[in-house]
């Protein structure tokens, strides 16, 4: 049956995770096709992110396969769309970094119509090539490492709580971190954790570059006055 | 490089996964969700995701020891794939529902299963296919194959009950007897059967996933034949056990199958087309239902936007000559078969069989439907249109050409009763010479008339020449007239003489 309402496609699409956890890889196929996702999702790789057929299929089809292992194992996903969405958003990234394939977008065409990680993959082309020899794991964890030596000096507890709620998902291997998911585990609004997440990450560089991590904005701090937040500003 | 410069690029990294990781994506995920509704892939591409996405999740539960998972992909990802693709289509837009019951085999003297490249056009549509060979066996003739309509209605009507495969293999090869249809190969089976004997099938089949024959019955029942028939060699049986055919993906729509079945059996082909009363009924019928859709009568112009529309879709030629002819046959075939079935109390196939036979003659009986035409003719009296069905049915015309003298026939009461004659008469030939008679009798009549006016025409001549003034010779005539006349006269006068000295 062709999921022609909106309410049909989501039914199909859960209906496939199900399957997942109950270990039936072709009910999974079959939902996700039907709930058009799987097309869709192909769809978005090669038309929005205009990357070439064999690649969006291999991505595409190693992020399903991710999908399947984490649901099978057991592990609840809140939001399973936008999990798998974003499994397809880093297989992609990692996919185009290890291949080192040339990414040439025009940017001209707008920003809507290329990979959501092009930005990502053009900062990292500006590297020394020793760093690119040091294992991505140890890369990882020497980047969680600084992050959380900078959280104390970022703000009030809540701006820390909700960035360090995001360093363990990272750490963990979490691909999705939802605003609502933080929300309800720290007690604040989702509106909230949006704010607070942002303004983290701003800190987060601001110190970073005081401390000489932030290769490319080194020289460009505008005030180095302490972050002052309303303490009232949160509402539950 | 420095231990910070790494760690540098090393935060900038998890910045970069962090924001990724965090960041609101329920716009993105609702487009997604969109454009796979919108933009459905087709079957093909469809069914090699799907097969790339089994094969890695397989790979994966090997890898971490997921028996379960690997067992439930098994060996046969194609099928998977295709087995997906199926059932997903079930029910969808209200179309037939069909099982993938056949497959294509997976080797067949080195041929084994592949796209047709490049992909044929059916009727200005692209459909996608794959070729490969199945069991004969395994094939299913096409009840709802238009060339048949007529014999599977009479066995209904016999039987009560639709024909199984094997009974729709003797209809095709005319060893099951249905009244009114000829003796003898209706279809042409035996020749075929020869020549695919020594030749092998030259055009693949085509057929659904559940085997059903979309094109070429004739050349599965020649191979059937094969198979039962004493005739041939076990060389030759063993060659007609197997066909080489396409065969469409599980997501063809009713639409692919009406443009294989229209492209094939309507667009001239040089192959044994269906029969004119076929074609010719499935556009009256078209157009009956597109003006039981107009909210109001169609005007001229908007029945011939119609009418050029039907053509194209039954690939009749950009005008609507075919359209329009084919709209006039039918009712009058209808009227035919309405009258043998209801007064002449005939057998309704039987009576459709004779209508499909001689359906070419409507056209002729469909023509002049003003004063003095046929069709006028046969409208404005009944018994005469009866009949002309009559010798119609039996088969009495030599041809469709003597039909146009009806509208002559009519206007002389002893060339009709020479028809009446003819209706009445046992002996075939003698009705036809009786037909014949009427037709000479017009023709003479008419000869006659042209005698009979000479004479009264002279007599008005002469009377006239001699109350005429000598002085207008003169003065009147003009001289090339004058000149033209005398010749006349002298030849005149050179007959008369002879026929005047001969009394």
């Amino acid at each position: 049956m062709k999921a022609e309402r909106k309410e049909d496609k989501h039914d199909f699409f859960i209906a496939a995770m199900e399957a997942a956890t109950n270990k039936d890889p072709l009910l999974y196929l079959k939902g996700l096709y039907q709930s058009g996702f799987l097309v869709g999702a192909k769809r978005t790789l090669e038309r929005t992110w205009r990357l070439d057929p064999s690649s969006s299929d291999d991505i595409l089809t190693t992020a399903t396969q991710k999908m399947y292992e984490i649901l099978s194992s057991g592990r609840r996903i809140l939001y399973p769309a936008r999990y798998l969405y974003k499994v397809i958003l880093t297989t992609a990234t990692d996919h185009y970094r290890s291949s080192k394939k040339d990414l040439h977008f025009d940017d001209s065409i707008g920003y809507n119509l290329k990979p959501p990680f092009i930005d990502e993959l053009k900062d990292e082309e500006v590297v020394d090539e020793e760093a690119l020899t040091i294992d991505p794991d140890e890369l990882k964890r020497q980047g969680i490492e600084v992050a959380r030596s900078l959280l104390p000096r970022i703000g009030k507890e809540t701006v820390q709580a909700v960035m360090s709620y995001i360093i363990d998902a990272i750490e963990a291997g979490v691909e999705d971190i939802p605003s609502r998911e933080i929300g309800e585990a720290l007690g604040l609004l989702e509106s909230s954790v949006r704010k607070w997440r942002q303004r983290g990450f701003d800190r987060l560089k601001r110190e970073a570059i005081k401390d000489g991590y932030h290769k490319k904005l080194v020289g460009q701090i505008e005030s180095d006055l302490p972050y002052d937040d309303d303490e009232n500003e949160d509402e539950k | 490089m420095a231990t910070k410069d790494i760690m540098g690029i090393a935060f900038e990294r998890f910045l970069n996964v962090a924001k990724r990781v965090s960041d609101d994506v329920a716009d993105e995920v609702e487009a997604v969700f969109r454009k796979g509704l919108e933009s459905p892939l087709d079957a093909a591409e469809a069914i090699e995701l799907l097969k790339m996405a089994a094969e890695k999740i397989k790979e994966g539960a090997k890898a971490r020891g997921d028996v379960k998972t690997a067992q439930a992909i098994g060996d046969d990802v194609d099928r998977i794939a295709a087995d997906i693709i199926d059932s997903v289509k079930n029910g969808s837009n209200g179309q037939m529902t069909r099982d993938h019951t056949v497959h294509l085999m997976d080797n067949y003297n080195g041929i084994k299963p592949a796209y047709v490249v490049p992909r044929p056009w059916f009727h200005e549509k692209e459909i996608p296919m794959k070729s490969g060979y199945v069991n004969t066996i395994d094939i299913n003739l096409w009840e709802k194959n238009e060339r048949l309509d007529i014999h599977i209605g009479q066995f209904k009507e016999k039987y009560g009950r639709e024909p199984d495969p094997q009974e729709l293999l003797d209809i095709m090869s005319s060893k099951l007897q249905l009244p009114g249809v000829s003796n003898g190969d209706q279809f042409n089976i035996e020749k075929l059967a020869r020549s695919i004997a020594i030749n092998g099938v030259r055009k693949p089949p085509i057929i659904d996933i559940d085997g059903t024959l979309l094109d070429g019955n004739r050349r599965v029942t020649a191979c059937n034949y094969i198979l039962n028939s004493d005739e041939f060699t076990p060389e030759e049986k063993e060659r007609a056990k197997h066909i080489y055919v396409w065969q469409l993906f599980p997501d063809a729509t009713d639409d692919d199958r009406r443009r294989i079945v229209v492209s094939l059996n309507f667009e001239d082909d040089l192959k044994e087309e269906w029969p004119h009363y076929v074609k010719a009924h499935k556009v009256y019928e078209e157009w009956q239902a597109w003006l039981s859709l107009e909210p109001v009568k169609p005007g001229p112009k908007r029945q011939l936007e119609m009418k050029k529309k039907l053509s194209s879709r039954y690939a009749l030629g950009p005008d609507t000559t075919v359209v329009n002819r084919y709209l006039k046959m039918v009712p009058w075939a209808m009227d035919f078969e309405d009258y043998h079935k209801e007064e002449g109390k005939k057998d309704k196939y039987a009576t459709k069989h004779v209508s499909s036979e001689y359906f070419q003659y409507f056209d002729e009986l469909s023509k002049g439907s003003t004063p003095g035409g046929v069709a006028y003719c046969l409208n404005q009296d009944d018994t005469f249109k009866r009949l002309a069905f009559d010798l119609l049915y039996d088969g009495k015309f030599k041809n469709w050409n003597q039909i146009r003298e009806l509208k002559k026939i009519f206007q002389h009461e002893d060339a009709k009763d020479c028809l009446r004659k003819a209706r009445e008469a046992t002996d075939i030939d003698h009705a036809k010479d009786l037909v014949d008679d009427a037709i000479t009798i017009v023709k003479q009549k008419g000869a006659d008339e042209r005698t009979l006016g000479a004479n009264t025409r002279i007599e008005a001549f002469v009377k006239w020449l001699e109350q005429l003034p000598v002085k207008a010779f003169r003065d009147d005539m003009k001289p090339e007239n004058l000149q033209r006349l005398l010749d006349a006269l002298t030849l005149v006068k050179e007959q008369a003489e002879k026929v005047l000295e001969g009394k």
